[in-house]
């Protein structure tokens, strides 16, 4: 098996996150596993560009799994400010394929973990600045 | 309700036979209609058991109910707005930066019925020092505020009763922005790194990254970097680096302190993880 590329913020921040959603959530596999990877790094690095603090990610995802998937892809300020039409726009295209709480809970889970990735770009640039 | 029945079809026949008791000893349509908004927000049996501890002194008391669990009413003028708030004092945010829009928490509140209460009287029913209109604004603004330390209400739930003191958690820069419990594995042997590259691969499976410290140096000059794994294919991690990229190492170089391919020449050893659970 060949070694997989490394690649770079901006190279990562140019994914469309809206395709690894629709693509990622239906099955386990490989489309999985690129959204749970690259697809977490590249929303997190579009949601710190945008100045979104991790906890408002955690809080979307409680929103996510109390009241669904749809509910908050219809949310007028899903993340404050400028992120709102981002997150809006990712929580629409994942609306299109969950279906029941499970997949809300995986919804709630991809939120949760590009939370923890932009809270380790933050943690990093508190520490060095 | 078609969420409600969503999850107690994935009740156990245990929990679900129990959730059915609760039920029948609820003291009003209003208490019961609370306790399957809780179900259908996804709570456990175990939390809305204890949520209806809570709440079935006044489960005869309609409106004690619904203002402690439904403070969010629409107005009759305009659907586009709601009038939040409890006790006269309202939730609103001012002028002031938000971490999470207003709007927001209002949603939240308005489709989990233990995230109200818990705004409404910290969990702490019918103590005024906590169940009132100032103390309530406080918990609310608390959810908006950018610097709130997210651990203090994801674990206020902690064995069926609202604690704001059960934290027993490690000190942790990332825990402390996402409120997510971890637990420290010290990876200072082959053997333990060897043995950790299971649950490390579970857990990204599970869809959980999980925050790896790596070092080198020397007593007096040491050097210490964190990342985050959070892919596994075939023998090679992914290992996201907040330098700006991602890379993938081999598990073997993993094991074996190789991991200055990761970072640079001054961190090749693994320290430590911190296993999301």
């Amino acid at each position: 098996m060949s070694t997989p590329q490394p690649q770079s913020d901006s190279q990562l921040a140019e994914l469309d996150i809206e395709i690894l959603l629709r693509f990622g959530l239906p099955n386990p596999g490989p489309h999985r596993s690129t959204l749970f990877g690259d697809g977490v790094v590249a929303a997190a690095i579009t949601l710190d560009r945008l100045g979104v603090m991790p906890r408002a990610l955690v809080f979307l995802g409680e929103v996510v799994r109390s009241g669904g998937t749809r509910f908050a892809a219809g949310l007028p300020e899903p993340l404050p400010g400028p992120a709102a039409d981002v997150a809006r726009g990712w929580l629409t295209a994942a609306a299109m394929v969950v279906q029941d709480p499970t997949g809300d809970q995986l919804v709630a889970r991809w939120l949760e973990a590009v939370a923890a990735v932009l809270a380790l770009r933050v943690t990093h640039r508190e520490a060095n600045s | 309700m078609t969420r409600a029945g969503q999850f107690m079809d994935k009740m156990s026949d245990a929990d679900r036979a129990r959730f059915d008791q609760l039920l029948a000893g609820t003291k009003s349509a209003e208490e019961r209609a609370y306790l399957m908004k809780a179900l259908a927000a996804g709570h456990s049996y175990d939390e809305i058991k204890a949520f209806d501890d809570q709440i079935h002194a006044h489960g005869d008391d309609p409106r004690w109910l619904t203002e402690r669990i439904a403070p969010v009413q629409l107005e009759a003028v305009s659907a586009q707005t709601a009038g939040t708030g409890y006790k006269g004092a309202s939730w609103d945010q001012g002028q002031h930066d938000t971490c999470v829009a207003a709007s927001t928490v209002t949603a939240r509140a308005m489709v989990d019925p233990l995230f109200a209460f818990q705004l409404t009287t910290g969990g702490h029913p019918d103590d005024p020092a906590y169940d009132n209109g100032p103390a309530s604004k406080e918990r609310w603004e608390k959810e908006t505020n950018p610097v709130y330390d997210t651990r203090s209400f994801m674990h206020l739930w902690k064995g069926g009763m609202w604690d704001w003191e059960s934290q027993n958690i490690a000190d942790d820069e990332i825990a402390k922005h996402t409120g997510a419990e971890y637990h420290d594995v010290d990876l200072d042997s082959h053997d333990k790194r060897q043995n950790a590259l299971a649950e490390i691969d579970q857990k990204i499976d599970e869809g959980k990254p999980v925050p790896l410290s790596v070092h080198g140096g020397t007593l007096l000059n040491p050097h210490g970097h964190q990342m985050m794994i959070i892919g596994h294919r075939g023998d090679q991690l992914e290992i996201y680096n907040p330098w700006g990229y991602t890379v993938w190492v081999s598990e073997s170089d993993f094991v074996n302190n190789h991991m200055q391919g990761a970072s640079d020449d001054r961190h090749p050893e693994v320290r430590s993880v911190r296993m999301p659970k």
